[in-house]
C-alpha cells in the first residue's frame, strides 16, 4: 500500500466521526461554529493523515528502528496538538 | 468517543509492539492525538447570569404563566450551548419551549419565554440547567444556574352559592351576610322571648297579649362577620383525589366569596399537620388565602385523626365556622361541641357518591344503599344540633347545593 493511501485510510473514521458530529450538533451551532469545526476539523484530519503517511514509509524505509518509530509518533502526536491549540 | 479513540489507538500500538511492525503505530496516531485532544484543550467556561421571571406568581388551575428567562454571558463566545429549564412535576409546558440551544456570543444577553400551566400546587422553580460543548474536542461544561422563583397553583374558584351565611357576633361594619340581631335593621326577620337587655322598642305587644309573655321583634341586617374556613386535610376522609381536589376548590370559593362580601376569613388545612392563615380582609389576605388552597395536601397524622383537637380558640368566639369536609362518623361529637360552644357551624359536604358511581351488581348497589343511609343518619344528628348542612355534588356548580339548614331541638 502507498503512503498516501494508507495516510487517507488512517484519517477516514475520525472524519466520519466529524461528519456526524456536524450532523448531531447541526441545530446548536450557528455558520461561524460550523464554519470553524469545518476548518478545524479538516487540519487535524490532513495533519494526521500527513504523520501517519510520512511515519508508514518511515517504518517501511527502515527494517526495525522500532524505538525510533515510536518516539517520532509520540513527537508528531505532541507537534500536531500544540498547532491545533494555538491554532 | 475520546475514550474508544484511546482504546483503538492502544490496541493498534499493543500490536505494533507485538508483530514488531511499525505501520501499527502509524495507524494509531490519529486515534492517539483524537484522544490527547482532552489533555491540551480546556472544556468551554460557563460564565452565565440568569433570571427568571413569572407573569405572575398566583395563577388558577388551568390559567397560563408566561415565564421569561433571561441570560447573560459574561465570559467568551459559547457554542453548542443548551439550556434547559428544570420544571418540578405538576407543571407543564402549553406554548414555546422550556429549552434552548445555539451560539451565545460573548457579553450577549438572551432572552426566552414560554408559558406554562400546572395542577394545583406550590411549585419552588430553582435552577437552569447548562451545557456547552466544544463541537471539535467533544469537550463539555455543566452547570446549574441558579434563578429561583415560586409559583402557587390554586383551585379554580367556582361561583358561589347564594346561600346567605350570618353568625352569632357580627362585625361592627356593613357587609352582606345576613344577621339576626334585636334592635337594628330593616328586614323583619320573626319574634323570640324578650331577654333581659332587650330594646324596650322592639317589644312586640300583640304578640305579649295574644301569648301572655314578653316578645320582643327581631330584624336582620347585612353585617360583616367573622368567618373560619376548615378544609378537611385528611385521607380517609375522602374516597378519591378529584373529591379533595373538589373540596378545595368549593374552600377557597367560599372564602373569596366572604372576602367579596366584606367579611374577614381564616382558613385552616386540618390533615397531616395544620396550617392556619389568620383572619383578614382586603387583597393582599386573598392572595394569601390562595396560598393556603395551593398548599392543602391530603394526609394522615394520628393527632388529627379526627376533629378533637380542632384548635378552635383562633377563631373568633360566635363566628362562622364554615367545616369544608366529606364528614366521617367520628365528625359528628366534635362539631356537635363546636356548635354548643356558640360557633355558627356549617358544612359543606362534596358528595362522594357521583364521584365513585356504583356498578351493577347487587352487592355495589346495597354499599351505596348502606353509605346513603349512614349519611342520612349523620345528617340527622347534626341538624339537631342546628348545624348547617350544604350537600354539594362536585359534578355540579356550587350553586346548586342543597342546604339542609339545622334547628336546635
Amino acid at each position: 500500500m502507498s503512503p498516501e493511501a494508507f495516510g487517507f485510510l488512517s484519517a477516514l473514521p475520525l472524519a466520519f466521526f466529524f461528519v456526524v458530529q456536524a450532523a448531531r450538533l447541526r441545530a446548536r451551532m450557528d455558520a461561524q461554529a460550523h464554519r470553524r469545526l469545518r476548518l478545524r476539523s479538516a487540519s487535524f484530519l490532513g495533519a494526521c493523515a500527513v504523520s501517519s503517511a510520512v511515519l508508514y514509509a518511515w517504518a517501511g524505509a527502515v527494517p526495525l528502528p522500532f524505538a525510533w518509530t515510536a518516539l517520532l509518533a509520540v513527537v508528531l502526536v505532541a507537534l500536531l496538538l500544540g498547532l491545533l491549540k494555538r491554532g | 468517543m475520546r475514550t474508544a479513540a484511546c482504546g483503538i489507538a492502544l490496541l493498534l500500538v499493543a500490536a505494533g509492539f507485538l508483530r514488531a511492525e511499525g505501520a501499527f503505530l502509524a495507524a494509531a496516531l490519529p486515534f492517539a492525538a483524537f484522544a490527547a485532544l482532552g489533555a491540551f484543550f480546556s472544556p468551554p467556561v460557563l460564565a452565565l447570569d440568569a433570571s427568571r421571571t413569572l407573569s405572575s406568581r398566583f395563577a388558577p388551575v388551568a390559567g397560563r404563566v408566561q415565564v421569561t428567562l433571561t441570560l447573560r454571558n459574561r465570559g467568551a463566545r459559547l457554542e453548542c450551548l443548551s439550556l434547559r429549564d428544570v420544571l418540578p412535576e405538576g407543571l407543564e409546558v402549553v406554548e414555546g419551549e422550556a429549552s434552548w440551544s445555539g451560539t451565545l456570543e460573548a457579553g450577549a444577553e438572551l432572552t426566552w419565554s414560554y408559558a406554562l400551566e400546572g395542577d394545583r400546587g406550590c411549585y419552588a422553580l430553582e435552577a437552569l440547567d447548562a451545557e456547552a460543548e466544544d463541537p471539535f474536542t467533544t469537550l463539555k461544561a455543566r452547570a446549574s444556574l441558579p434563578c429561583p422563583c415560586s409559583l402557587a397553583v390554586y383551585p379554580r374558584a367556582f361561583a358561589a352559592p347564594k346561600q346567605a351565611f350570618g353568625a352569632g357576633a357580627v362585625r361592627p361594619f356593613a357587609g352582606r351576610s345576613r344577621a339576626k340581631r334585636v334592635g337594628s335593621g330593616t328586614d323583619f326577620a320573626g319574634t323570640r322571648d324578650y331577654t333581659p337587655g332587650d330594646p324596650l322598642k322592639c317589644l312586640n305587644w300583640r304578640a305579649e297579649a295574644l301569648w301572655g309573655r314578653p316578645i320582643v321583634n327581631v330584624f336582620e341586617e347585612e353585617r360583616a362577620i367573622d368567618a373560619g374556613i376548615i378544609l378537611d386535610c385528611r385521607c380517609e376522609a375522602y374516597t378519591c383525589n378529584e373529591q379533595f381536589e373538589a373540596a378545595a376548590a368549593a374552600a377557597l370559593s367560599l372564602a373569596e366569596d366572604f372576602l367579596d362580601r366584606g367579611d374577614r376569613v381564616a382558613f385552616l388545612n386540618y390533615g397531616s399537620l395544620i396550617s392556619w392563615t389568620p383572619s383578614g380582609a382586603g387583597r393582599e389576605h386573598r392572595l394569601r388565602l390562595r396560598m393556603a388552597a395551593a398548599r392543602a395536601e391530603l394526609g394522615a397524622h394520628a393527632a388529627f385523626d379526627r376533629f378533637d383537637n380542632l384548635p378552635i380558640r383562633i377563631f373568633p368566639p360566635r363566628s362562622l365556622v364554615l367545616v369544608v369536609s366529606p364528614l366521617r362518623r367520628e365528625d359528628v361529637a366534635p362539631l356537635r361541641s363546636l356548635r354548643a360552644l356558640g360557633y355558627e357551624v356549617a358544612i359543606l359536604r362534596p358528595d362522594p357518591s357521583p364521584l365513585n358511581e356504583p356498578g351493577a351488581a347487587a352487592t355495589e348497589l346495597l354499599a351505596q344503599r348502606m353509605l346513603d343511609l349512614e349519611s342520612e343518619v349523620l345528617f340527622s344528628r347534626l341538624l339537631r344540633a342546628g348545624i348547617t348542612i350544604l350537600d354539594w355534588n362536585p359534578l355540579q356548580p356550587l350553586g346548586a347545593l342543597r342546604v339542609h339548614a339545622g334547628s336546635r331541638s
